[in-house]
């Protein structure tokens, strides 16, 4: 499935020096830090190697949102805040997620999982360690209740399972552990699904996400809910009743998207609505890994990879976006919103980027998981009930995302004026935050190409998925024409805005 | 020897009633000085119920004799007769030892007691708990 | 013979302190025989440990009297391990003293704790249940004392007559069961006894065979130590004296509380359950219905005690209600059949000891050096931050991982799903009082709340102390992480330990070793 190649043994330690030698010149020189931190997290693209295609994309993913957020985050934290306190947190954050996703043993999976559990604790609660607000502390022993205490008990029955010897020396491919109690499984599966917040413990997630720091929401919306998919993987991969296992993810999973997108359409606040969102993106991603387990057909697998690329990419920038305006204007409730487009065109014209690619706008990340989820599923069709179910699954939370990112958008391109002239950002900082988020939605272009490329020398995809031979050189014309469209757009709207 | 048996019978049911009485007022009286009497009603009683223990009902049959072996070195009857009839003294032993340790304790109660009507002005437990200074590193 | 030196030494410690105390007015003198002494016991702790790790067990008899005669001493891994774990918090304690309590009252403070000391050694190594009843009670009215020993804090007194008075008198029922056991056994040696509770027709020298009706002489008495024990460990429902006690005694007994006297509990029914009247004895039915409200009660009052310290605001609070809650987890893995359980509850006494140990120590330097901020108190911080992740036991890099890890194996091979949820959801929902607790001091700019006793120098004591403690809780972490192998070494050690034939047969053949 996935081209072998030898890490550089140094990869780590440069990636984590350029990383703290970037935070200490912080301090100082702030765009040569931002410039060192941004090099780190792409050395991790380029440099640490992930065990198979999914892990793999999780840390391309990682990487390419901690380059965007390089910026962003001092930024944030400086006009937020006041001081750089929130960028090492975030920095160690990210690092310790890229840890957990190339993890060769389960221990280093265990430490790294829960490292990063703990920090996601302080960042919810950031806002009552720096401005004494109450509520990030409720939503952030929230979250340790329903998301950290489920997930350490299904680590540690796993870590248990192994009998310990087995944590230390045996890779996590091929690690087989056999689950064959049925109220153990379920006991893991919902442990992984308190993480990836899918039904039965989804509801720390909204108060969790929209409490936190912009970037913190982010970093959490974006990779760390993929950590609940990439455990549910993880158990995919060992000896389980693998009826019961798809039946319960597909179920609930079903009932999450569906949920999770309705809750969405009716939210007021822009941060609480993507929060809603992600629940329901996961639902998704998690009836994708149920459908794996379910026919055993890796490009399920390869398909959710993808999807999970163009969520992250999707989350990071719409919460940067949503802390852009919370800082802009000091509200985050969409009635009192829709004038952002005379603020800054480019903002907007980001936000529609974002928004398309998400929605499967043709040469974007998103068109192509979704046209691969939505060919493979096509093809079991008639072998379980399991699959027509999938599908039209897919096809409502489809309509109701288009639902509520109309909403989203009418806080950018609504009719309102602005009443007050907001308290200006200092010109550097708004530099920064508005080319991170830019950078952002032009990725989710231009990703697409290497991505492609990378898949037609994967070996199940290029055997069984002969259309991406057709799609390789559309795609390259179509990134050009599209960058080309959004271009005529911005000049459209900073015309109008003007 | 019937007379023997009813005492002991008598003495055992009187001191289950004792231990039953002295629990009662350990664990319900208001007076914390009652409540240390009561303690003391129980210790007294557990003593003299591993005293009673001693006489090894119903093994010795009559007339229980110290356990002093006077005739030295005394014939195998003698010996048999030293067996059945003596008192068994380990309990005794046990029963000194606790006696010491009571007194040790109830000494240090009777003290804290003092100091307990110095502080509070009265010996009842349910006294009005203050809230403490905010003082924790002592 | 390492474990009578041990006991000896506190004794003598104790005595010593207390003249030196009467006799001079050199504080410094004695401060350093303190030290001194609560030192030569932790080597002497050191030396039992391995004496006990090459030849299996160390033992003693006392005059030379041979074991149901005499009493003897009996120091296996695990009472071993315990007595290392009380030596090291000893001296933590000693040092904590130096560093924060009053000039006048430490020569109070240093002979008591040495008799504290003493007695829980001895009940860690008594072979004989007489001696067990007498280790209780000097356990008990020096904990008493310790509680009391500011005598004009007026909550302290209450809380002390409130724990003596209870403690007392239930300590009274273990004299009661002491009684009846050897007035129906005819002995009080612990192997003795074992044996005959598992085969009523053995004949053994000095104490012949069984003297009455041991049935229901033995349903009482396990009965009655049971909640005994219970009493002393604090679990749930008899937990009314723990935190009265903690939030009125000194830093100084707190430390030696929580890594000595509170642990006997948990040890006691280890002790009583495994080796007294083991598996194959003669109300075995009986153990089995007490063995399986142990378990209910363990498990209520570990979420209920875990819920109650979510809702603490002070570190004592903190540090009681997670005390209970720690030890009712201990005594679910204690009294489970899986040996790896039981290990992993014996690890988690003294991963709850260290942690509690840490905190206390690190707030007490921190709440003392607040205001000059220099090294120690930066170090107190991450002491604090330690010893809290070390309870919560969520990175490997903390002892307190490896714990919940093996209690999490025991229970799974068992087939004790409960237990595996009571572990994790328990000691979670305490991380709630941890973290808040924790943000609340060391993340936040405190406005002055809390008055600063005195900030007196002592900067060679505090931070050897503190950068003791961080390499101990990090080290036996890191050591466990990097060689998990030592944990079946733990797990063979402890199953050879609680095996009621080895005990009998090591008492029976017993040499002075």
């Amino acid at each position: 499935m996935y081209i072998e190649v030898e890490e550089w043994s140094a990869s780590i330690p440069v990636a984590v020096s350029l990383i703290t030698l970037g935070n200490v010149v912080l301090f100082r020189v702030p765009i040569v830090g931002c410039v060192l931190r941004s090099l780190g997290f792409l050395s991790i693209a380029l440099l640490i190697k992930g065990l198979d295609f999914f892990s793999e994309t999780l840390l391309i993913t990682s990487s390419i949102v901690g380059i965007a957020l390089a910026f962003y985050t001092y930024a944030y934290s400086k006009t937020k805040y006041g001081g750089i306190g929130l960028v090492s947190l975030i920095d160690i954050f990210l690092l310790s997620m890229v840890m957990l996703f190339r993890a060769k043993i389960f221990i280093e999976f265990i430490t790294f999982w829960l490292l990063t559990e703990l920090i996601a604790f302080f960042l919810i609660a950031y806002d009552y360690i720096a401005k004494e607000d109450v509520n990030p502390l409720r939503a952030s022993i929230k979250y340790l209740v329903f998301s950290m205490i489920p997930t350490d008990l299904s680590l540690f029955i796993l870590l248990a399972m192994t009998g310990f010897e087995e944590a230390f020396v045996t890779p996590i491919t091929s690690l087989e552990l056999r689950i064959t109690n049925p109220v153990i499984l379920i006991i893991v599966l919902l442990g992984f699904f308190s993480k990836a917040a899918v039904i039965p413990l989804h509801f720390w997630l909204p108060d969790a996400h929209s409490v936190a720091p912009s970037p913190a929401s982010a970093l959490l919306s974006g990779i760390m809910v993929k950590m609940g998919v990439y455990g549910l993987y993880l158990v995919a991969n060992q000896v389980i009743d693998e009826v019961l296992t798809a039946t319960t993810i597909i179920l609930f999973g079903g009932l999450t998207a569906i949920y999770g997108a309705i809750q969405a359409s009716i939210q007021q606040d822009i941060k609480r609505l993507l929060a809603y969102s992600t629940t329901s993106e996961t639902g998704i991603l998690s009836i994708a890994l149920g459908l794996y387990i379910l026919s055993k057909d890796p490009i399920f697998i390869t398909a959710s990879a993808l999807y999970s690329i163009a969520h992250a990419l999707y989350k990071a920038f719409m919460f940067m976006d949503s802390g852009y305006i919370e800082i802009a204007i000091h509200t985050r409730n969409i009635n009192e919103l829709g004038f952002i487009y005379r603020l800054s065109a480019i903002q907007s014209t980001s936000v529609l980027m974002s928004i398309t690619s998400y929605l499967g706008m043709p040469p974007s990340i998103g068109f192509v998981a979704k046209l691969i989820l939505f060919t493979e599923i096509s093809k079991y069709l008639s072998n379980s009930y399991a699959y027509p179910a999938a599908l039209t699954i897919l096809i409502l939370k489809t309509i109701i995302s288009i639902i509520y990112n109309t909403v989203y958008l009418k806080a950018h391109f609504g009719s309102k004026s602005l009443t007050t002239s907001p308290k200006p950002i200092p010109s550097r900082e708004d530099k920064y935050l508005k080319t991170s988020c830019i950078t952002v939605s032009v990725y989710s272009y231009i990703i697409t190409l290497p991505l492609v490329i990378l898949l037609m020398y994967s070996e199940p995809i290029s055997t069984k998925f002969k259309a991406l031979d057709i799609l390789y050189p559309l795609i390259l014309s179509l990134t050009a024409i599209s960058l080309t469209l959004y271009l005529l757009i911005y000049i459209v709207i900073k015309y109008r805005g003007s | 020897m019937d007379m023997l048996i009813v005492a002991f019978t008598t003495t055992a049911i009187a001191l289950i009633v004792n231990i039953v009485i002295a629990t009662y007022g350990i664990f319900t009286d208001r007076s914390l000085l009652k409540k240390v009497i009561s303690l003391l009603i129980f210790s007294d009683t557990l003593s003299v119920f591993a005293i009673l223990i001693g006489f090894r009902i119903p093994k010795v049959v009559s007339s229980p004799s110290p356990p002093i072996h006077l005739d030295i070195p005394g014939t195998v009857k003698d010996i048999e007769e030293f067996l059945t009839r003596t008192v068994d003294p380990i309990p005794q032993a046990f029963i000194i030892t606790a006696i010491v340790i009571n007194l040790a304790i109830f000494s240090f109660l009777a003290g804290l007691l003092l100091q307990y009507y110095k502080h509070f002005g009265s010996l009842d437990v349910h006294v009005l708990e203050e809230e403490e200074v905010v003082d924790e590193v002592y | 013979m390492f474990s009578a030196a041990i006991v000896m030494n506190y004794l003598l410690a104790s005595a010593v302190t207390a003249f030196i105390g009467i006799a001079t007015r050199s504080r410094k003198l004695l401060d350093l025989v303190a030290i001194a002494m609560a030192t030569t016991g932790l080597i002497l702790s050191i030396s039992l440990m391995f004496n006990t790790i090459n030849y299996g067990v160390s033992t003693y008899m006392f005059g030379g009297f041979r074991p149901p005669l005499g009493v003897v001493y009996y120091a296996d891994f695990i009472s071993s391990s315990l007595s290392l774990l009380s030596s090291f918090a000893t001296v933590v304690s000693i040092i904590l003293a130096c560093i924060s309590m009053d000039q006048s009252i430490r020569r109070y403070f240093y002979p008591i704790a040495f008799l504290l000391i003493a007695g829980v050694h001895s009940f860690l190594f008594t072979g004989d249940i007489f001696h067990l009843y007498v280790a209780t009670e000097l356990v008990t009215i020096t904990s008493c004392a310790l509680t009391a020993i500011y005598s004009d804090k007026r909550n302290a007194i209450r809380a002390t007559l409130i724990y003596g008075i209870a403690g007392t008198a239930i300590t009274s029922f273990l004299l009661l069961s002491v009684i009846l056991v050897y007035g129906s056994y005819g002995t009080v040696n612990i192997a003795d006894i074992a044996l005959k509770s598992i085969d009523p027709k053995a004949v053994t020298p000095f104490s012949g065979g069984v003297f009455g009706e041991i049935v229901s002489a033995s349903i009482t008495a396990l009965a009655m130590i049971t909640w005994v024990f219970l009493f002393k460990s604090g679990i749930m429902p008899t937990h009314f004296w723990l935190p009265r006690v903690y939030r009125s005694a000194p830093i100084a007994s707190l430390v030696l509380f929580t890594s000595s006297s509170d642990i006997l509990g948990v040890y006691g029914i280890l002790r009583i359950y495994r080796i007294l009247f083991s598996e194959n004895s003669v109300i075995t039915s009986f153990r089995n219905t007490m063995l399986f409200s142990l378990t209910a009660i363990s498990t209520i009052s570990a979420f209920l005690s875990a819920l109650l310290t979510a809702r603490q605001d002070r570190v004592r609070g903190i540090v009681a209600y997670s005390t209970i809650t720690q030890l009712s987890l201990a005594l679910a893995g204690v009294i489970s059949r899986d040996s790896e359980a039981v290990a992993g509850g014996l690890l988690h006494i003294s991963v709850n000891a260290l942690g509690d140990t840490s905190i206390l120590t690190g707030y007490t330097i921190y709440m003392k050096n607040r205001d000059i901020d220099n090294f120690s108190s930066r170090l107190a911080k991450v002491l604090i931050m330690i010893g809290f992740l070390n309870l919560f036991g969520l990175i490997p890099i903390v002892p307190g991982f490896w714990s919940k890890a093996l209690m999490t194996k025991g229970f799974l091979d068992d087939g004790n799903i409960v237990g595996v949820a009571t572990v994790l959801i328990s000691t979670g929902l305490c991380a709630i009082g941890y973290f808040r607790f924790a943000i609340n001091i060391l993340l936040r700019e405190q406005t002055s709340k809390f008055k600063v006793v005195s900030t007196e120098g002592r900067y060679f004591l505090n931070t050897t102390i503190l950068l003791l403690l961080i390499a101990i809780v990090l080290g036996l972490g890191i050591g466990l992480t990097l060689n998990p192998q030592i944990l079946n070494i733990i797990v063979e050690l402890v199953s050879r330990s609680i095996d009621v034939d080895t005990y009998i047969a090591n008492t029976f053949n017993m040499v002075n070793r």
